[in-house]
């Protein structure tokens, strides 16, 4: 078992490393956490939750034993390739490269009816479990999905960044994500 | 090929694993370090996801992104996201697509059945639709404006002669009341500036005791912090702390040292957060296992963690349970 020295003040100590005021490190850590779950899964990695929070809490653990971190980006890329081969090695994961995360019940071409309108169903209900405010910005963002203009006025009228507008559109698909392949399968076992 | 149509192609070999690990290594680390290319990454992923869809893809990328996104879960899911988001907003954007369209098999839908839904997609589509007349307004070349201007100015050049003395006068009160207001402008905005400096001492202590940023709940040992519900006493926790930490001390240390652990958080009966596979850590306590989340998203009320140990031959076994409230 590996020593668990990760505490509050660890994560306190990556915080504020972020930023000193509370809202921007949150909104920061919120950030690096998303950059993670998508490198995970780019990788394939079964559990890329896990292996996000496994990397922050050992920059934490860093951080609070005193480490100087000259580029946060790198040194996180640096634990989150770690993390990577330690999963690999113990076989916890099942990464693509080893063909071992391939789910043939998986759906290949949903291209009937059926499914279409149950993905739909799913949507539906779990935009509903959204707040006003994050649905219509959703919706607002896919109205026009080849275009950038009518992003880049959507972000204008949010009074934020584009790239701040394509993390917290990212943000709300993990959510929704879970949330559709959640009603899917209780349909499925209906 | 320009250099953006060739940076766009690399991701695209990057997300269906066409690259090598030398070159793959090169796109990881670029999205660790520029936030722009990170997002740029999230757009050539969305428009591949796109272009799946409609069937533009070549056979063969195709055939690599149906290996990789749909059979691996976790891609899977993103895939099934997008793909539902470009669906709806194709249906109702489109109401006289034909039948038997790529992946519109039937006469779009002006509702979804969720009257919140709608109402956003309303309020979406009547945001597009100002926009888009506020364009118009301001863009209108106005000709007929420009043919009478110079008739308007000839003829009101007496009157505005007459009013300039008058005019003069009143400027000079107003500047004296203009002077006054910005006096009195400065001095607000300086105690504004005080008041937001004293809110960042008070953050930045509360950052550095940690209080009302992580908040943890404590379960089995000596140190439970998790109230019983039947009596009343469920730890709160505030909906504006950062992260949640829920950590359980074992009793004993698992026989097995492969054993793992899955923590369920639900609320009303129903389960919102999951983590499974979750392996024991040494702890000054003894074992113990812990499971950190963002709050994000739940709604007040009491949640309850309960937490299974995993058995290949047993299922889920019950170990250990705790509530929490949220206000």
């Amino acid at each position: 078992m590996k020593d668990d020295s990760f505490n509050e003040e660890a994560l306190t100590g990556l915080l504020t490393r972020l930023h000193s005021g509370k809202e921007e490190a949150g909104n920061l850590y919120k950030d690096w956490h998303t950059r993670l779950v998508a490198h995970f899964v780019w990788k394939g990695v079964a559990t890329p939750e896990d292996c996000a929070d496994e990397v922050l809490h050992r920059v934490g653990e860093k951080i609070s034993e005193g480490v100087e971190i000259q580029n946060l980006g790198s040194y996180i890329y640096g634990i989150a390739r770690n993390v990577k081969r330690e999963y690999y090695k113990k076989d916890i994961f099942d990464p693509l490269e080893k063909n071992d995360g391939i789910r043939p019940e998986l759906t290949l071409k949903p291209a009937d009816i059926g499914e279409v309108d149950e993905r739909l169903a799913c949507l539906t209900r779990c935009l509903g479990g959204l707040s006003a405010r994050d649905r219509e910005m959703l919706l607002a963002y896919y109205a026009d999905e080849k275009n950038i203009e009518p992003r880049k006025q959507l972000a204008l009228s949010l009074k934020i960044s584009v790239n701040t507008l394509h993390l917290r559109v990212h943000r709300l698909r993990q959510r929704l994500g879970k949330c559709i392949n959640q009603c899917l399968n209780q349909r499925e076992t209906n | 090929m320009d250099n953006e149509t060739s940076q766009r192609d690399l991701i695209t070999a990057y997300l269906l694993g066409e690259l090598s690990e030398e070159k793959s290594d090169k796109i990881e680390e670029r999205y660790f370090t520029d936030e722009d290319f990170f997002t740029e990454v999230l757009q050539v992923e969305e428009a591949l996801i796109l272009a799946y869809q409609e069937g533009t893809l070549p056979p063969a990328k195709s055939r690599k992104f149906e290996t990789r996104y749909l059979r691996n879960p976790a891609l899977h899911e993103r895939w099934l996201v997008h793909a539902s988001l470009h669906d709806l907003a194709r249906q109702y954007r489109q109401p006289e697509k034909p039948i038997g369209s790529s992946t519109l098999a039937k006469p779009s839908i002006q509702t979804t059945g969720s009257p919140q839904v709608d109402s956003s997609l309303t309020a979406v589509k009547d945001n597009r639709l100002r926009r888009r007349r506020q364009d118009q307004a301001q863009s209108r070349p106005g000709l007929w404006i420009a043919a009478i201007a110079p008739l308007l100015i000839i003829a009101l050049i007496p009157t505005i002669l007459l009013f300039r003395t008058q005019n003069q006068r009143a400027q000079e009160q107003r500047q004296t009341a203009d002077e006054k207001e910005k006096l009195n402008q400065t001095i607000n905005d300086k105690q504004n500036e005080i008041a937001t400096l004293q809110a960042e001492i008070d953050r930045n202590r509360m950052l550095q005791t940690g209080s009302a940023t992580v908040a943890t709940v404590i379960l089995g040992g000596t140190r439970s912090s998790s109230g019983n519900p039947d009596q009343g006493n469920a730890l709160q926790i505030s909906s504006d702390t950062l992260l949640i930490k829920v950590r359980l001390i074992l009793p004993l240390e698992p026989e097995d040292a492969s054993t793992t652990y899955k923590i369920l958080i639900a609320t009303g009966g129903k389960t919102v957060l999951e983590r499974s596979q979750l392996r024991p850590q040494k702890t000054s306590e003894g074992p113990g296992i812990s499971y950190t989340f963002l709050p994000e998203g739940l709604a007040p009320g009491e949640y309850k963690i309960t937490v299974k140990r995993m058995t290949p031959t047993a299922g889920d076994i019950d170990i250990n349970s705790g509530v929490f409230y949220l206000k």
